[in-house]
């Protein structure tokens, strides 16, 4: 590997030198970036009433990301949630889900150029599936957004835009690093009269690692994903145009545990492919009007089989399935300066099929959207929108929004939004039919799978010993729905200096849970779905940025308080009680010892400073993101965190990355992250310990 | 009108008299109690107040033992379970706040689908890491077997293998070690 690179790195001195593709560090004109998210229509994201914010190709490409979880765990307000690891057998968490103003993984809506993600186990999307070498801008909204998503946009959404077919230009490049990790990667864009074709490829695999050495299994096994792009515009003329977007991915996660044994005896591997076809074709017919049609099909599987080692037999299979088909039309009407009304319809079908539900599963879904948004005196914008969701599993949902945007003047500006979202309950909280035959013997039923008749018969046969009142409320399933405000002041201090705020408060209802229904003869119970709690999330976000010259400084911090609502006023009403120490004496819970939700920090900070060399032959960055001790786990049965077992210590990161531009193709680029070692093989298996990496990368642009 | 303040005289005597005597202390110890981690095959484990200890499975048929468990299964000593007559209820406040053992509210494994204590009443069980998670602040206090009175609280419950080492997935546990901190009143009496 070293020797390659060496060759490489000689061989770009002599290379003829062509001109470059990226252009520097350009944060300061980010008021003036377009933005898509925030209204589903192209604006400027100053003029975007909503929190918006974006992170760019060149932040990404400087900061030496390589997966969406690398970019997105730097930023501001977001927290990457981490998984078990290889090391979940079937249960447990699934990878890397995010975090957006305190809401939980499964709250958070995922898009790719628009669309929907799916592939969610246990209602976390993992983001290491997604690489960002093809990404031109990832858009964050922040707060409810289902009047214009629909399901899953509760705490926000994340938009992940990848380059446009258009132009002719090409990169490549390789970069390897501790843990035998190796990234390798190519784009192309060319251009003929109408036709734009955009390629992308990338291989990514590595060794996984060791965190904690006294157990026997690795704390990641080894894997590799492979991506593919392709990405095809035709412009018919001025007005009209058909970008037909594909995307595949395969990955493959080896996996070896050791059970009820002192070495590896179980061996096997999990297999996740994804694709995705998204034609859309768009039609501008005047000033005022144009429309476009969107069509999604898109899959999503994964695969787990685990053989023991000693004879070969399997000792765990697992398989999920997932489709999702959508075909929507929105049209915008804008007629005159002031007012825009943007309208659409969809339907979607989505379908699953997996070992732990009896049949094939499928949800038919229609939807409808409508905005308006008004401007006036040049300095007022308000955006007003619904959105109905019906569907054929559940209640249907009706998601209103309000945004206001005032301009105080060149350097203020004022937002202030309301927004509804929803969750429509996701497949395992409708469909799962499961009964654990091993050791426990428990048994959870989804609501569309509970039958209070079945239990009966089961109390009949001796099977059930009891069936508890709680039995009598699994009804038809409703979303989970939050009603979020945010309101925040954007100041332009000095030519160097800018800073926000924003204050966000969520208050979150018919939250699903489990709960028991039933209790067998041998003791254990049977559980079943209900929409049973309410919590809210509320905090302060600022972000400030400081720029000159060649130096952008660049800070943010979150203070987030959080509550499950009825635990909180137990705790108020003194009827909860708990531990100071595992085995030490109870005593009364009091509103101080309330630490709110489980896995949120109380503090998130970040510092990261970016210097790019006036004639950019060099650039480099240096990133410190902070988050506090969290609760992770509950030992006295009362719900929250409040002993010092009960949490994970806080964390700091800090990651370093350097860029020297060799010649106007080439450019090397050498990092090293988490350069503490800060690590927590428990709690964050996600986060490797310090690692380095060195690569090249080549690009050409046509004139 | 009579008869009632006979009664409160009655009861007057009857607590100055209680007052007089002094309190024989409980005896409290911190015991580890490792079960049978199958809810459903084989044995149960049987514990003692009186000797603070786990008793043999010979015993099973006699009073010489209080509760016993098997996985988070409870049953006591009495009715469908055995020969004693041993009680049970939960009641809500932490094991040292509780002095004296209520006087009513026992209850008793009635039927074998009857049982005096079940699972929900005093742990949280989170299907999705597979452990359980006592309840602080919930005491059970026991009539014994053999009609004295007791109190305990489970402390920790975690997944053990046979030997009470702590096991965590993938591996799968055989037994729960159970972490129980018990007083025992030998005198008779319902202090602790």
């Amino acid at each position: 590997m070293t020797r390659l690179l060496f060759i490489l790195f000689l061989s770009t001195v002599f290379l003829p030198g062509y001109s470059q593709v990226d252009t520097g560090f350009n944060a300061n004109r980010q008021l003036d970036e377009v933005v898509v998210t925030g209204t589903r229509t192209e604006r400027k994201v100053g003029n975007v009433a909503v929190p918006v914010s974006i992170i760019t190709k060149s932040t990404i490409r400087q900061s030496g990301s390589l997966r969406l979880n690398d970019i997105l765990q730097e930023q501001t307000g977001i927290l990457i949630t981490s998984g078990t690891g290889s090391n979940a057998v079937g249960g447990g968490v699934f990878g890397n889900g995010v975090q957006l103003q305190g809401l939980s993984a499964d709250h958070t809506l995922l898009l790719l150029d628009g669309e929907p993600l799916i592939g969610r186990q246990g209602g976390v999307m993992d983001l290491t599936r997604f690489a960002v070498g093809n990404v031109r801008k990832i858009e964050m909204v922040k707060g409810p957004s289902s009047s214009l998503y629909g399901s899953e946009a509760m705490g926000g959404v994340i938009n992940i835009i990848t380059e446009p077919a258009s132009g002719t230009n090409f990169t490549a490049g390789i970069r390897s690093g501790s843990f035998f990790n190796t990234d390798v990667y190519s784009s192309c864009n060319t251009t003929h009269n109408k036709l734009s074709t955009y390629y992308f490829l990338n291989h990514n695999s590595s060794n996984g690692y060791e965190l904690d050495k006294t157990t026997p299994e690795k704390t990641l096994d080894p894997f590799r994903n492979l991506t593919a792009q392709v990405k095809l515009t035709f412009r018919f003329n001025d007005k009209s145009k058909i970008v037909f977007n594909s995307r595949g991915f395969y990955g493959l996660q080896k996996s070896s545990y050791a059970i009820n044994n002192p070495v590896i005896n179980v061996h096997g591997e999990g297999i996740t492919k994804d694709f995705i076809l998204n034609p859309v074709y768009s039609h501008r017919f005047n000033k005022q009007w144009q429309t476009s049609l969107r069509l999604v099909a898109s899959g999503y599987s994964f695969v787990q089989n685990l053989d023991s080692i000693s004879n070969n037999k399997e000792y765990y299979h697992d398989s999920f399935k997932q489709g999702f088909y959508r075909a929507e039309n929105q049209t915008d009407f804008s007629w005159n300066e002031s007012n825009t009304l943007t309208a659409g319809a969809g339907y979607t079908l989505q379908t699953v099929n997996t070992t732990r539900y009896k049949n094939e599963q499928q949800q038919q879904m229609w939807h409808a959207f409508v905005q308006h948004e008004w401007k006036q005196f040049k300095n007022i914008s308000v955006i007003s929108g619904l959105r109905y969701d019906y569907n054929t599993a559940f209640t249907a949902r009706l998601s209103p929004k309000l945004a206001i945007l005032y301009k105080v003047n060149d350097r203020v500006a004022i937002r202030t939004s309301f927004g509804s979202g929803f969750k429509a309950p996701d497949f395992r909280q409708l469909y799962l039919n499961f009964t654990n035959n091993a050791a426990e013997g428990y048994s959870i039923y989804g609501s569309n799978e509970f039958s209070l008749p079945f239990l009966q018969q089961q109390q009949s046969l001796g099977i059930i010993a009891a069936i508890l009142p709680a039995a009598n409320s699994i009804i038809k399933l409703n979303p989970e729905v939050s009603n979020g405000y945010n309101a925040g002041v954007q100041v332009q201090l000095n030519e160097q200096l800018k800073a926000d705020i924003n204050l966000f408060r969520n208050d979150v209802n018919n939250l699903i849970n489990y709960i028991p229904v039933a209790t067998n003869s041998n003791g254990t119970s049977v559980f079943s779905y209900v929409n049973i709690n309410r919590a809210y999330t509320q905090g302060i976000e600022s972000n400030w940025q400081w720029k000159k010259e060649s130096v952008t400084i660049s800070g943010g911090y979150q203070l987030l308080l959080t509550a499950d609502k009825d635990l909180l006023e137990k705790v108020n009403n003194k009827e909860v009680y708990g531990r100071d120490e595992v085995s030490g004496p109870a005593r009364l819970m009091t509103r101080e010892d309330y630490s709110g939700l489980l896995n949120r920090s109380r503090h998130m900070a970040n510092l990261r400073i970016f210097y790019v060399q006036k004639n950019d032959k060099w650039n480099g960055s240096l990133r410190f993101v902070y988050r506090s001790r969290f609760g992770v786990t509950d030992k006295d049965g009362n719900g929250f965190a409040n002993m010092k077992e009960e949490f994970a210590p806080g964390l700091l990161q800090v990651n370093l990355a350097a860029t020297r531009r060799l010649s106007n193709c080439f450019q090397l680029q050498a990092g090293v992250n988490n350069v503490l070692n800060s690590t927590n093989a428990k709690y964050l298996p996600n986060i490797p310990g310090i690692n380095w990496y060195a690569g090249i990368h080549y690009s050409f642009q046509k004139k | 009108m009579t008869r009632g303040l006979l009664a409160i005289a009655a009861v007057f005597v009857f607590t100055s008299c209680e007052k007089e005597k002094d309190p024989v202390p409980a005896q409290v110890a911190t015991k580890d109690f490792l079960v049978n981690g199958s809810a459903t095959t084989g044995n149960y484990n049987f514990f003692s107040f009186e000797s603070a200890g786990e008793k043999p499975f010979i015993d099973s048929s006699s009073n010489k033992w209080d509760f016993a468990m098997r996985f988070e299964t409870f049953i006591v000593n009495s009715n469908a379970s055995g020969p004693g007559i041993a009680g049970v209820q939960i009641v809500n406040q932490p094991f040292d706040a509780v002095l004296t053992a209520p006087a009513t509210g026992y209850r008793y494994d009635t039927t074998v689908a009857q049982k005096a204590i079940k699972g929900t009443d005093w742990y949280i069980y989170n299907p999705a890491t597979r452990t359980f998670a006592p309840i602080a602040g919930k005491t059970f206090v026991f009539k014994t077997a053999t009609g004295q009175y007791a109190k305990m609280e489970v402390l920790t419950a975690d997944p053990a293998d046979d030997l009470g080492n702590l096991v965590t997935p993938p591996t799968r546990p055989t037994k729960i070690k159970y972490k129980i901190r018990v007083a025992y009143q030998a005198d008779g009496t319902a202090r602790f």
